[in-house]
């Protein structure tokens, strides 16, 4: 639990105003800075002078709503990934995929409890976190400063900079919890693996790495934005793709675009040094409708499947 | 009629007054509404804004102990966002047979919690 960590919380109900200060200060956390409506929420966020780690924004609010907000904020550069959790009453449940679409990186229900407000706040601390180790090692990668110093593994799941396109893998496995085991039955996961990712980690230092992976999540991205899509980083040098099951993948036809996107990169890679980039495909994996893990089970079986493990055979191969 | 007999966090003592303040105020608005729903006037601005007075109201009842007045909140929510939706013709039946009888259990569980804590 980070005491330090400055929230923003926006809500027309002073009530809630109340419940959430008094649940948050008992937690440990600093009382958040409370905003009225959406338009005083955005006056805070655009002055340089107020910091805000992560933002608590209500659905269904007079005038603006929390929708619209959190494309405002999304769309200020210093807020582009401050965490932002979604509160909604169950009524408003439908909107969370709405929210999700613009940005957020969460969601809480009303009335709150505190356990799992605990456990949501937890959450964004994992986040604001993570994005604080990204931006170090942005600006590392600008100075190249000390390469060495930025202590992560291969199979951490980190957030990759400069590539907007991605999403974190926390909100990704939050966005698929929050949907309906009939809904989640209504999309498919697909996952990338980068060819020869670990012997890769080993030969670059940190921010090479990152920056390969980038490359990496910037063609996957543009192979498919003619549908909606979310992807995240997963760690380990794979990546995971949750698709509409109504728009079926040709993969065939993503192998060779997959392969063209990456071919960009040829002459840099080779100017370096570095191998081509080379990407395996696994094939689209859906969720079993009773199972009791549906979201795990899911994006795991998706990178069984690219790896090549639990008898998938289909593989794709690009680059 | 349930009033506060679901467990409240301790702390919620020292929130109630607040809370009740902005429950009494919340009653009256409704009332008011509620007021102009069976005067016929504009039935449509009435059900959106006693179901926007019931969210709020719906989003922290439980928190201070009021776990039935929220779920009845939420009730009034729903129903009002349904009658929204129906066509203008159909409206007035369905505040009769739904609204009207909904906002006097919910009327029950306001006087009921405001009594209880005073």
């Amino acid at each position: 639990m980070s005491a330090n960590m400055r929230y923003l919380a926006v809500d027309d109900d002073p009530a809630f105003h109340f419940v959430l200060t008094k649940m948050m200060t008992q937690l440990g956390y600093q009382p958040p800075v409370c905003a009225i409506s959406a338009v005083e929420a955005l006056k805070y966020l655009a002055d340089p002078h107020e910091q805000f780690d992560a933002i608590l924004l209500d659905i269904q609010m007079p005038g603006m709503d929390g929708i619209e907000a959190c494309q405002h904020i999304r769309a200020m550069p210093h807020h582009s990934d401050t965490p932002i959790m979604m509160v909604t009453t169950m009524n408003g449940r439908e909107f969370v995929d709405q929210a999700f679409a613009v940005g957020a990186t969460d969601y809480l229900t009303k009335p709150i409890n505190r356990i799992e407000l605990q456990a949501r706040l937890g959450m964004l601390d994992r986040l604001v976190k993570e994005h604080a180790n990204a931006r170090s090692l942005q600006f590392a990668m600008e100075s190249m400063d000390d390469v060495e110093s930025f202590g992560f593994g291969f199979e951490d799941a980190v957030t990759l900079p400069k590539c907007g396109s991605l999403i974190d893998y926390l909100a990704l496995e939050n966005h698929l919890l929050t949907l309906s085991r009939l809904k989640l039955h209504s999309h498919t996961a697909l996952a990338f693996q980068v060819v020869g990712g670990a012997s890769l980690f080993k030969r670059l230092n940190r921010m090479e790495f990152l920056d390969c992976m980038a490359d990496v999540g910037s063609a996957i991205a543009a192979c498919m934005k003619r549908q909606t899509f979310l992807l995240a980083y997963a760690g380990s040098g794979e990546f995971v793709c949750i698709l509409n099951r109504a728009h079926p993948v040709d993969m065939l036809e993503l192998e060779q675009e997959l392969s063209s996107e990456l071919m960009v990169y040829d002459a840099v890679y080779d100017s370096l040094g570095l191998p081509m980039l080379e990407v395996r495909i696994g094939a689209t994996v859906t969720s079993g409708l009773f199972s009791t893990s549906a979201v795990k089970t899911m994006l795991g079986r998706a990178r069984a499947s690219v790896r090549g493990q639990s008898g998938y055979p289909m593989q794709f191969m690009a680059g | 009629m349930t009033a506060q007999t679901e467990s409240a966090d301790p702390w919620t003592r020292a929130l109630l007054p607040q809370f009740l303040d902005l429950t009494a105020s919340r009653q009256i608005e409704i009332d008011i509404e509620r007021g102009n729903l069976e005067a016929g006037d504009d039935p449509l601005s009435a059900t959106h804004e006693i179901g926007k007075i019931a969210h709020k109201i719906a989003g922290t009842a439980a928190s201070f102990g009021f776990g039935a007045l929220g779920r009845q909140s939420q009730r009034i929510e729903t129903i009002c966002t349904q009658i929204c939706s129906l066509s203008d013709a159909a409206r007035p039946d369905a505040v009769k047979t739904y609204l009207l009888p909904a906002l006097d259990d919910l009327a029950s569980e306001l006087n009921a919690a405001l009594i209880s804590a005073s």
